[in-house]
C-alpha cells in the first residue's frame, strides 16, 4: 500500500508543477494572475467549508447514520486553514495596493474632487473600507479555524472518554458553530465575491453561495468515501450510507437550483437595468454560461439520482458528484471572473487551468497527506454515542 | 427494519409503557365517547365567530369591496395579509409529514395527522380571501385557463397571482391525498372497532375496504414515499410563489431576491407555532399526554428556533442591503429605519418583538421544554408572523413612489369580521375533526412502539 501512496504523492507534485508552468505560459500581468488564482483558492476553501458545515449539521441534528463518515469530513476540512491563509494573502495584497481586484479599493472613488468619484460607492464607505474589510476577513478566518479545531479536538477527546458530558460539549460547540457560520457565510459572500462589483447587489446572494459550499462539500465527501471504500480502508461505509449521502447530494443540488432560480427570476421579472446587467454580461460576453451551468448542477444530478437504485450505485453517484464539482467550479469561476476581467474579456484560459491544477494539487496533497501519507489509519469516532447506530445503520426501504 | 439499532441515549417517543391495544383504545376514545362540555363550548364560540364572518362576507359581496378599509394607495391590506398568514400556517403539516418522513424523524408520528389536518383547514381559509377580494366571486373560475367561450380571455400567465392559483390548488389537492392516504388504515381500525352500524358504514366507506394484508401495506409504504417526494417540492413552491406576489407586485421595481427562501422559512416558522397552539389544546382535551410529550414540544421548538433564525438572517440581509444599495426607494420599505419611526411604528415593532426577540427565549432549555411557555411563545409568534405580512404589504404600499398619494390604513369592522370568521371556521373544522378522525396515526405509531424487551421475555 505504501508504494502506491508515494506514487500518488509524485503525481500530485507533478500536477502542481504543470500548473505552475501553465500559469507562466500565459504571461499574464500580476492582476490577472491573482484573479486566476483567487478562483480555485476560493473554490477549494468553499469545499472545506461545506464539509465543515455538513459535519456541524450532522452534530446538531444528532444524526445517527453519518458518524462513520465523520473522519472523511474532518480530513476534507483540514484544508481550511491553508485556504483561508491563501485568501487572506490575496486580500492583503489587494489592500496594500500591490494588486487591484476590488474596484472599491480605489481611494479616488471616495474623493469628491476626483473625476473618478462615485457617489454610490462613496455612500457605502461605512461597510466597504479596507480596515473594516480586513477585520471582517480575520473574524471569518479565525472563527472558522477555531470551531474546526475545537470540534476536531472534542471528537478526539470523546473517542477516549466516551463520556456523555463530552458529547454534550461537542453538541453545544456545533450549535454555536452553526449560528456563527450562518451569519458569516452571508458576509463572506458579500465581502469576498459580491463586493467585487460594488454596484450590484442581491439579498439572496449569501445563501446562493452558501448552497454551493454545501453541494461541493457533500460531493467531495461522497467521492472520497467511495474511493476509500474501494481501497479497502473504509469497510464500514456501505450502500446504506451511500444512499443517504446521495440524497443529501440530490437535495443540496436542488437547493442550489432553487436559489439560482429565485435570484434569476426576480431580476428577470423586475428588468431593472442596474440589476440585469449582471446577467447580461454573463450572457453576452460569456456565452450564456449562466444557463449552461444548470446542466451539470441541476439536470445531471436530478435525473442521475432521482431513482432510488441509482442512489446506492457508487459509479453513478461518484460520477454525478464529480460532475457537480466541475459544475460548481464553473459557477464559482463565473461568479468572480466576469466582475474583474475588465480588459481581458476571454473565457477560461490556460493560466486558469494552471491555477486550478496548482491549487487543486495543494488541496489534494493536504487531503491525502491527512488520509495516508502520515500512515495513520482512518480513525473512527467510536466514542460518539451514535457510533453503533451508524455502524449498524440500514436504509429501511432498500 | 429487523436489525435497526437505536442508541440508548435517544429519548423514548411514547411514554407510559403502552401496548398496541392501549394505543388503539386511546385513539378510539374521543370517537366512541360523548363530547365533553368544553368541546361544546368551544364549538359554540367558533360557530358564533363563523356566523359573524359569513355575515361580513355577504355584506362585502352584496355591497362591494368599498366596505373594507382599503384605499387607492393601499390596495392590498388586511385580506392579503390574512391570506398569506393562513397559507403560511398551512405549511407545517406537509413539512412534518413529508420532509420529516424523508429525514426519518420518528417523532413526527404523534403529531403529523393533526398537523396535516391543520394544513388542509388553513389552506381552505386562505383560499377564501383572494376569492372574495375579486369583488365578483361568482366569476372566480375565470382565473383558471378555461376556453374563451366561457366568457373571458385567458388569464395572464405572466402574473404571479395566477401562479398562486396553480400552486395553492396543487398544494391543497396533494396534501389532501397524502393526508387521506395515511388515514385509510386508521379508518379501517375504527370500522372494525365501532359498534354503531351507521358509523360503521361511514368508516367502511372511508377505509376503502382496507384489509391490512401485507400486499396492501407494501403499496401503502411505497405510495407514502412517492407522495412525500411529491409534497416536498410543494412545501417550497407554494410560499415561493406567494413571495413572488410580494416581491414582484407590491411595489413596482422592488424585488428583494431573498424573499422566496425567506418566505418558506417564515411559513414553516408560523406553521409550527400554530401546531404548538393546537396540539397544546388537543393534548389536554383528548388526554394524549403519553403521545405528545415534552420531547415533541422541544423538537418542534427547535424547528421554530431554526426557521426563526433563518427569518432573522433574512431580515438582517434585507436591512443591510437596503442600506448598501444606496437607493432612496429602499428607505421606506417595511424593514428600514424609516419604517421603525414612521406612522406604522407599532406594526414594525410588533414584528421585531414577536418574531425576533421573544422566540430567542426558546434557547433556554427549561422554557423550550415547558408546555406553558412554549404555548405562550407560539401564540406570540403567530401574532408576529401576521404582522410580518401586514408590514410587507401595508408599510410598503403606504410609501410608494408618489409622495402625494402616501396614506394610512385603518381596517373596517368588515375586515376584522371576516378574519374572525375564518378563525371560527378553522376551529369548527378542527373541532369536528378531533371528534371523528383518528387524531394520531396509530398504525404508524405502533411501528415505533418498542416491543417487550427481549430480556423481559427471557426472564419469563
Amino acid at each position: 500500500m505504501k508504494y502506491q501512496f508515494t506514487i500518488i504523492k509524485k503525481i500530485i507534485i507533478l500536477i502542481m508543477i504543470i500548473g505552475v508552468i501553465f500559469i507562466f505560459l500565459d504571461k499574464l500581468e500580476k492582476n490577472n494572475l491573482f484573479i486566476g488564482l483567487y478562483v480555485p483558492i476560493f473554490y477549494f476553501t468553499s469545499i472545506s467549508l461545506g464539509s465543515l458545515l455538513f459535519l456541524g449539521i450532522q452534530n446538531v441534528s444528532k444524526s445517527g447514520w453519518s458518524i462513520i463518515i465523520y473522519p472523511v469530513m474532518e480530513k476534507i476540512t483540514s484544508f481550511l486553514p491553508y485556504g483561508f491563509f491563501m485568501i487572506f494573502i490575496i486580500l492583503l495584497l489587494n489592500s496594500m495596493g500591490f494588486i487591484h481586484m476590488f474596484h472599491w479599493m480605489d481611494y479616488n472613488l471616495y474623493d469628491i474632487n476626483s473625476n473618478k468619484y462615485d457617489n454610490i460607492i462613496a455612500n457605502k464607505k461605512l461597510f466597504l473600507n479596507i480596515p473594516f474589510f480586513l477585520i471582517r476577513s480575520v473574524v471569518y478566518t479565525l472563527g472558522c479555524i477555531f470551531f474546526y479545531s475545537k470540534i476536531k479536538k472534542l471528537s478526539c477527546k470523546l473517542d477516549k472518554t466516551s463520556s456523555l458530558s463530552d458529547y454534550k460539549k461537542l453538541y453545544s460547540i456545533s450549535v454555536i458553530f452553526i449560528i456563527f457560520f450562518s451569519f458569516i457565510s452571508t458576509f463572506i459572500a458579500w465581502d469576498w465575491i459580491m463586493s467585487l462589483n460594488p454596484h450590484w447587489f442581491s439579498t439572496l446572494f449569501g445563501w446562493y453561495v452558501l448552497s454551493s459550499y454545501l453541494v461541493t462539500g457533500i460531493g467531495l465527501i461522497t467521492i472520497i468515501s467511495i474511493y476509500l471504500n474501494k481501497t479497502g480502508i473504509f469497510p464500514l461505509f456501505r450502500k446504506d450510507h451511500l444512499h443517504d449521502l446521495s440524497k443529501y447530494l440530490f437535495s443540496s443540488s436542488l437547493l442550489w437550483t432553487y436559489f439560482w432560480f429565485s435570484q434569476f427570476l426576480l431580476y428577470w421579472y423586475g428588468n431593472v437595468p442596474e440589476e440585469i446587467y449582471y446577467f447580461l454580461k454573463r450572457e453576452e460576453i460569456y456565452n450564456s454560461i449562466h444557463f449552461w451551468i444548470l446542466i451539470p448542477n441541476f439536470i445531471i444530478p436530478f435525473f442521475g439520482l432521482i431513482k432510488s437504485k441509482n442512489k446506492s450505485n457508487p459509479i453513478i453517484v461518484g460520477t454525478v458528484s464529480f460532475v457537480l464539482l466541475i459544475g460548481h467550479y464553473i459557477n464559482t469561476y463565473y461568479l468572480i471572473v466576469p466582475e474583474i476581467y475588465q480588459e481581458r474579456k476571454i473565457n477560461f484560459g490556460i493560466s486558469d487551468l494552471g491555477s486550478l491544477l496548482l491549487v487543486g494539487g495543494i488541496f489534494i496533497y493536504v487531503l491525502f497527506y491527512n488520509l495516508f501519507f502520515n500512515n495513520k489509519k482512518l480513525k473512527h469516532h467510536v466514542g460518539n454515542p451514535f457510533f453503533k447506530e451508524s455502524k449498524k445503520y440500514k436504509y429501511p426501504y432498500m | 427494519m429487523s436489525n435497526h439499532y437505536e442508541s440508548p441515549i435517544r429519548n423514548p417517543l411514547i411514554l407510559g409503557k403502552k401496548t398496541f391495544k392501549n394505543i388503539t383504545n386511546d385513539i378510539l376514545k374521543p370517537i366512541k365517547n360523548k363530547a365533553g362540555n368544553l368541546w361544546w363550548i368551544a364549538l359554540f364560540i367558533s360557530v358564533l365567530a363563523f356566523l359573524w364572518g359569513i355575515m361580513c362576507i355577504f355584506y362585502t359581496i352584496g355591497t362591494g369591496i368599498g366596505v373594507w378599509g382599503l384605499n387607492k394607495t393601499i390596495n392590498w391590506a388586511w385580506d392579503i395579509t390574512n391570506f398569506v398568514w393562513w397559507v403560511g400556517i398551512g405549511h407545517a403539516g406537509t413539512l412534518i409529514s413529508a420532509v420529516l418522513l424523508l429525514f426519518r424523524q420518528k417523532w413526527r408520528l404523534s403529531i403529523n395527522r393533526s398537523a396535516e389536518a391543520m394544513t388542509i383547514f388553513a389552506v381552505i381559509q386562505a383560499g377564501l380571501f383572494p376569492i372574495i377580494h375579486m369583488g365578483r366571486p361568482w366569476n372566480a373560475h375565470w382565473v383558471l385557463p378555461i376556453p374563451n367561450q366561457f366568457g373571458t380571455l385567458w388569464p395572464n400567465f405572466n402574473s404571479p397571482l395566477l401562479w398562486d392559483v396553480f400552486a395553492i390548488s396543487t398544494y391543497f389537492s396533494v396534501s389532501t391525498v397524502f393526508w387521506f392516504m395515511g388515514l385509510i388504515p386508521d379508518f379501517a381500525m375504527i370500522r372494525d372497532r365501532i359498534s354503531n352500524p351507521f358509523q360503521k358504514k361511514i368508516y367502511s366507506i372511508l377505509s376503502f375496504g382496507w384489509g391490512g394484508t401485507s400486499k396492501e401495506w407494501k403499496r401503502f409504504e411505497e405510495i407514502s414515499l412517492i407522495l412525500a417526494g411529491l409534497c416536498t417540492p410543494l412545501v417550497f413552491s407554494v410560499h415561493t410563489i406567494v413571495s413572488f406576489d410580494f416581491s414582484t407586485s407590491v411595489i413596482k421595481g422592488w424585488h428583494s431576491t431573498i424573499f422566496p427562501p425567506y418566505f418558506v422559512a417564515g411559513a414553516i416558522f408560523s406553521g409550527f407555532a400554530m401546531v404548538q397552539t393546537l396540539l397544546g389544546v388537543a393534548r389536554k382535551v383528548l388526554s394524549l399526554e403519553s403521545y405528545i410529550t415534552r420531547n415533541h414540544i422541544e423538537y418542534m421548538n427547535m424547528i421554530i428556533l431554526l426557521t426563526g433564525g433563518i427569518v432573522f438572517l433574512a431580515y438582517i440581509s434585507e436591512f443591510i442591503l437596503a442600506w448598501y444599495s444606496g437607493s432612496p426607494f429602499e428607505k421606506f420599505i417595511y424593514f428600514s429605519k424609516e419604517a421603525a419611526k414612521g406612522p406604522f411604528w407599532w406594526a414594525f415593532w410588533a414584528l421585531i418583538i414577536c418574531n425576533i426577540i421573544i422566540p430567542q427565549f426558546l434557547w433556554i432549555r427549561s422554557i423550550r421544554r415547558s408546555f406553558f411557555w412554549s404555548y405562550v411563545i407560539a401564540i406570540i409568534i403567530n401574532i408576529g408572523m401576521w404582522f410580518e405580512r401586514f408590514d410587507i404589504i401595508v408599510l410598503n404600499l403606504s410609501h410608494d413612489y408618489l409622495p402625494s398619494s402616501w396614506t394610512g390604513f385603518i381596517p373596517s369592522f368588515v375586515d376584522v369580521g371576516i378574519f374572525i370568521g375564518t378563525i371560527g371556521l378553522f376551529f369548527i373544522l378542527y373541532l369536528l375533526y378531533i371528534r371523528t378522525f383518528p387524531v394520531i396515526s396509530q398504525s404508524e405509531l405502533k411501528t415505533i412502539l418498542k416491543p417487550k424487551k427481549e430480556d423481559e421475555l427471557n426472564n419469563k
